[in-house]
């Protein structure tokens, strides 16, 4: 799995590429604690590359929003995949945390 | 997780005819020597839950539901109907509108006198208590019981009664059971389940109550996968199978298409279980 990350007016983007399972899904999470605790608050989960989620994905990004908020914060995710929508969907994942077509709108939401 | 040997469930769903899509996932497993540990089956998933954990192949659990889901499924069901609506039937809790003598055949074919004990992978078939709306595991015993209790579609087949409780088709309280899976310990939960279809015609109080129906289940079926998701601690591989067309509860001639979508559904998916799986 492929994560890297760029400040846009302080928000991080979070661009995750390749498949996420139980098995890469630690990664993830590893890497997303350290963010947090360097004090950002507010995230994007780019997923343009991310080709598959299965549920313990879902776990994770639900980890990330719930942190996040407790921060005072939010997690958005954007760029979602048809495959992942799939599952976004039938986990009802996209009634916690709000979806974007594109990063651009996901950062945009934060100030609106 | 651990290196130990993953116990794998398959659960499959309620969902009549479109359960024939677990053929199409069986015969996957099979070809990928893919162990299973535990089946569990609710309603229609109930039948090819009992096929699967017995062992047969899948060419025979095909012959036999092209023997279960024809018309004489349903006999006496207009008749009823029009007498319940002129009040010449009197319907109470353990009424049905089918005359269900073709199903209990039907299903006695299938299970025969076999008892739970008896089959070669455990199997849990899940029902619905009538009075408490509670779901109701049934693993013990002889099948045909369970089966014909999980299949008991509310208003259609009459209720049936185990050990003094009445029960109801399990799609009422639990329509995708990857709790009991979980419960069971479960740490890879093969979940194959269905939604209804939306009508966008409404000529009848019958079409609005039916989409009122796939409403409320669809939307139990989201919310209770979302729920086992979260609590379940390791992987989910939902397989929903995705037709070409609706697919109501007679469409046997569409049986092929049912049983060649539940198998690609499955094969989208079999990289990540097999990854998983080690």
């Amino acid at each position: 799995m492929d994560i890297k990350i760029n400040y846009v007016e302080g928000i991080g983007v979070i661009s995750i590429g390749g498949e996420l399972d139980a098995q890469s899904s630690p990664e993830l999470t590893q890497f997303f604690d350290k963010q947090v605790a360097e004090s950002t608050q507010n995230f994007v989960a780019d997923l343009q590359s991310l080709a598959y989620s299965s549920s313990a994905g879902i776990r994770i990004f639900l980890g990330m929003a719930r942190d996040s908020r407790r921060n005072g914060g939010d997690l958005r995710i954007a760029a979602v995949q048809p495959q992942v929508d799939k599952i976004f969907k039938l986990s009802k994942f996209d009634r916690i945390v709000k979806i974007f077509p594109t990063v651009a709108e996901a950062i945009n939401s934060f100030s609106s | 997780m651990s290196n130990l040997k993953k116990r794998v469930a398959l659960v499959i769903g309620s969902g009549a005819i479109k359960c024939a899509a677990s053929i199409g996932m069986f015969q996957v497993l099979k070809e990928e020597n893919i162990e299973i540990d535990l089946v569990v089956g609710c309603s229609g998933g109930a039948i090819y839950g009992v096929g699967i954990a017995a062992g047969m192949d899948p060419h025979e659990i095909k012959e036999l539901s092209d023997s279960t889901w024809t018309k004489d499924l349903m006999q006496g069901y207009m008749v009823n109907l029009k007498a319940s609506k002129d009040g010449t039937l009197k319907f109470n809790e353990r009424s049905g509108l089918v005359d269900d003598s073709f199903l209990n055949e039907k299903l006695k074919s299938i299970a025969g006198e076999k008892l739970f004990s008896e089959l070669r992978t455990p199997l849990i078939v899940v029902a619905t208590d009538m009075m408490n709306g509670e779901p109701v595991e049934l693993s013990e015993g002889d099948i045909f019981n369970s089966v014909r209790a999980s299949l008991a579609i509310p208003m259609i087949f009459p209720p049936w009664e185990i050990d003094g409780t009445l029960l109801i088709d399990g799609a009422a309280s639990n329509p995708l059971p990857i709790d009991v899976a979980i419960q069971h310990g479960a740490d890879i939960v093969l979940a194959m389940g269905f939604t209804l279809d939306y009508r966008n015609k409404f000529r009848s109080i019958t079409a609005v109550q039916e989409q009122m129906t796939s409403i409320y289940m669809n939307n139990i079926f989201k919310n209770s996968y979302a729920f086992n998701n979260l609590a379940h601690h390791s992987e989910i591989f939902p397989i929903i199978p995705e037709f070409d067309s609706m697919i109501s509860m007679f469409d046997i001639h569409k049986m092929p298409h049912i049983i060649e979508k539940g198998k690609e559904a499955t094969l989208e998916q079999l990289p990540h279980i097999k990854r998983l799986l080690g």
